[in-house]
């Protein structure tokens, strides 16, 4: 396409036939603070939404670490184990000790310009992950007739029965677009099933894009499939709970807040490494801990790019651990690698309330500067002032300005007292330094006379760096 | 089954010993900020999605104000489309392509909005606010801009977009090529083709 050569200049004249005001800082700033409490949201709903995948996979490989403890003897429970796990790309770790399948070649169908292929499956005790992509096909829709697909695949047995896709993720790919679905596991002694796939992308209905039946053939992994070894690492001796943290703090440190870092195991790629640690906290004052900006240093002190391979859930909440994996993007110097992790999110339960004189009859535009100090959990606030505020869909609320310092990264306020509709907050933008700003919008007509607020919990920051460090051993 | 000898396990253990002073404050986008680490953030910490968003949040505004011809739907669409990506940002993998992952979630909201609207606006020039650029508005007041822009708005929804992918959201060939379903190729001929055409248009008129 080289010789298609386009002029700048009248690449401009279209820029600017066709230009658009920017959007005023207002609305940037507004929905900053919309996304940052959404975002608030986001990571809360990952605690509940993921626990439990996570936990039945915890479970797995302490019943295998159990039956190979009881089978070779502690001393050796670390060097069998990491005979059993192994880790496939584009899959991830899997127990080695029992059998693998793999689809037997790459499945394609053509409609017209639509190709579909099936380009692996692999098949465990634990699960089947489908990897497919297609071509021709749009992902957007066109016009208003078209249909936009929302019906998940599923694979069918001889028996009939039906294995819906569970969790996946979709992107595109070089060609087109590619998928990756998990289902259940497929019974040992069926090596035949029908992958259907109810529809493709967007577009008008019609039978290229929907109803697609891709007959599958499954046979054991053969003996040369890439796996990658895992280098099981020991849990450290010092990370016992109740060690004592120096109080290098004015505000208190409770003494059993112990937060570190371990590294549970390694996967030898060829180009480089996959760091599979674990954050852990041993105490129930934090309603969750989140590690943030993890890096990795060689023994030159440089900063490794690095990237999470699977986005870090937590498990059960009780079990106080947060898992992170990354894989080195780059090459590095030899000798010790740093993972560090150089701060941490911490939600910490209080119990704090505030009131202010919202007066009679409370309307848009009505401010209170209040100025009032209130300690939470040993850290001092200031609610600078409250005012009405119209969210422009039908209700009323009011915004709080907050002053928070020090290791505060935020406060969450609520009504507790009367039904909200919403709200959301932040800080940044145009607001001044270290300041906060709260919005609670009600369902009904604003709170008038004594209005009490609620400090649930609080946000603090935590400064690292908490790190591991590992040497690969010189055959590695 | 390669055997491999344990390495060397040096646990250290940091214990947290001062609390940092920053609070959660909004910081201006930095050029030099890789996407890629940016995503990988945001998988660990939602928060971080305030820096794509500040990476991006203009350019996604003006495409939509281009497609939807003024500025309360513009702003509506615009929320919706950080909203769903920052809900859906798990499912996206990252190849380099968060920018056309990004406007294709803009497109979808835009096609959905008129949907329900039943109606596209073909943005006229005369809607553009200029006041905040008079070098804007002397360039669109000249006569050659007008005629273009009546070219552009005469040309076909598929085409209008294709042009507005390219000079309004600055897309890449590849992105703009994701965001369609595709191929790179056909999109830069398609472009050529249409630039080529509007071109001889404009020198016909003037002749």
């Amino acid at each position: 396409m080289s010789d298609l050569t386009f002029s700048p200049e009248f690449e401009n004249q279209i820029r600017v036939a066709m230009a658009v005001p920017d959007p005023s800082s207002r609305f940037l700033d507004d929905l900053r603070r919309q996304l940052i409490t959404q975002s608030e949201i986001t990571r809360a709903r990952r605690l509940g939404i993921f626990r439990r995948p996570a936990l039945r996979r915890g479970i797995v490989i302490l019943i295998v670490m159990l039956f190979t403890l009881f089978a070779v003897g502690p001393q050796r429970v670390v060097a069998a184990f990491q005979r059993l796990l192994g880790y496939i790309p584009d899959f991830g770790l899997v127990d080695q000790s029992v059998p693998i399948r793999v689809l037997e070649e790459p499945v394609t169908q053509a409609r017209g310009e639509v190709t579909v292929t099936v380009e692996q499956v692999f098949l465990t005790a634990e699960n089947t992950v489908l990897h497919y992509t297609y071509d021709g096909v749009s992902m957007v829709s066109t016009s208003e007739a078209d249909v936009h697909c929302t019906a998940t695949p599923f694979l069918r047995l001889p028996d009939g029965m039906e294995f819906k896709a569970g969790m996946g993720w979709g992107t595109d790919s070089d060609s087109g677009f590619e998928y990756r679905f998990e289902f259940p596991p497929v019974p040992i002694d069926i090596d035949d099933v029908v992958f259907f796939i109810p529809c493709l992308g967007s577009g008008t209905p019609d039978s290229t894009l929907e109803n697609w039946e891709i007959p599958l053939h499954f046979v054991p992994a053969p003996p040369e499939m890439t796996v990658y070894p895992v280098i099981e690492l020991p849990l450290p001796t010092s990370t016992a709970s109740g060690t004592e943290i120096p109080a290098q703090t004015a505000a208190p440190t409770p003494k059993d807040a112990l937060i570190y870092l371990t590294l549970d195991r390694v996967v030898q790629l060829e180009d480089g490494y996959i760091f599979y640690g674990t954050f852990h906290w041993e105490s129930d004052i934090y309603l969750q801990v989140v590690p943030l900006i993890p890096r990795l240093l060689d023994s030159e002190g440089r900063g490794i790019l690095v990237e999470e391979v699977n986005p870090a859930y937590v498990d059960e909440p009780q079990t106080h651990q947060h898992p992170l994996t990354v894989r080195t993007l780059e090459s590095f110097a030899p000798g010790p690698l740093i993972l560090v992790l150089e701060e941490a999110l911490v939600e910490m339960p209080v119990d704090t309330s505030f009131t202010f004189d919202a007066g009679p009859n409370p309307q848009p535009g009505d401010v209170w500067e209040l100025n009032q100090e209130i300690d939470v959990a040993g850290n001092s606030l200031t609610i600078v002032s409250v005012s009405v505020v119209d969210s422009h869909m039908g209700s009323l609320g009011y915004e709080f300005k907050v002053v928070i310092r020090d290791r505060v990264n935020g406060i969450y306020l609520v009504d507790q007292e009367h039904p909200v509709m919403g709200g959301g907050g932040g800080g940044g933008g145009d607001l001044p330094q270290n300041m906060q700003i709260t919005q609670i919008f009600y369902q009904n007509e604003l709170p008038s006379g004594q209005v009490t607020i609620s400090i649930p919990s609080i946000s603090l920051k935590l400064a690292g760096p908490w790190q591991v460090e590992w040497t690969p051993s010189e055959d590695q | 089954m390669l055997v491999i000898p344990l390495s060397t396990f040096t646990p250290i253990l940091y214990e947290k010993a001062y609390y940092m002073s920053t609070p959660m404050t909004k910081t201006k986008p930095n050029p030099i900020d890789d996407v890629s680490r940016l995503i990988a953030n945001v998988r660990q910490d939602p928060l971080a999605f305030a820096r794509l968003y500040d990476l991006y949040s203009t350019s996604i505004y003006r495409y939509l104000y281009s497609r939807v011809g003024n500025q309360a739907d513009a702003e509506d669409l615009t929320g919706q489309t950080f909203l769903t990506a920052l809900e859906k940002i798990n499912r996206y993998r990252e190849r380099g392509r968060f920018k056309a992952w990004l406007f294709t979630i803009a497109r979808n909201k835009a096609l959905d909005h008129f949907r329900k609207k039943r109606a596209e606006v073909v943005l006229d020039v005369a809607e553009i606010h200029t006041g905040q650029n008079d070098m804007l508005a002397n360039l669109i007041q000249s006569e050659q801009i007008q005629e273009l822009s009546a070219l552009i708005r005469s040309l076909t929804q598929k085409e209008r977009e294709l042009l507005r992918l390219r000079y309004v959201a600055d897309l890449s060939y590849a992105e703009i090529a994701t965001v369609l379903g595709k191929r790179k190729d056909a999109v830069k001929k398609s472009l050529y083709r249409l630039q080529a055409r509007l071109q001889n248009q404009l020198e016909v008129k003037n002749v």
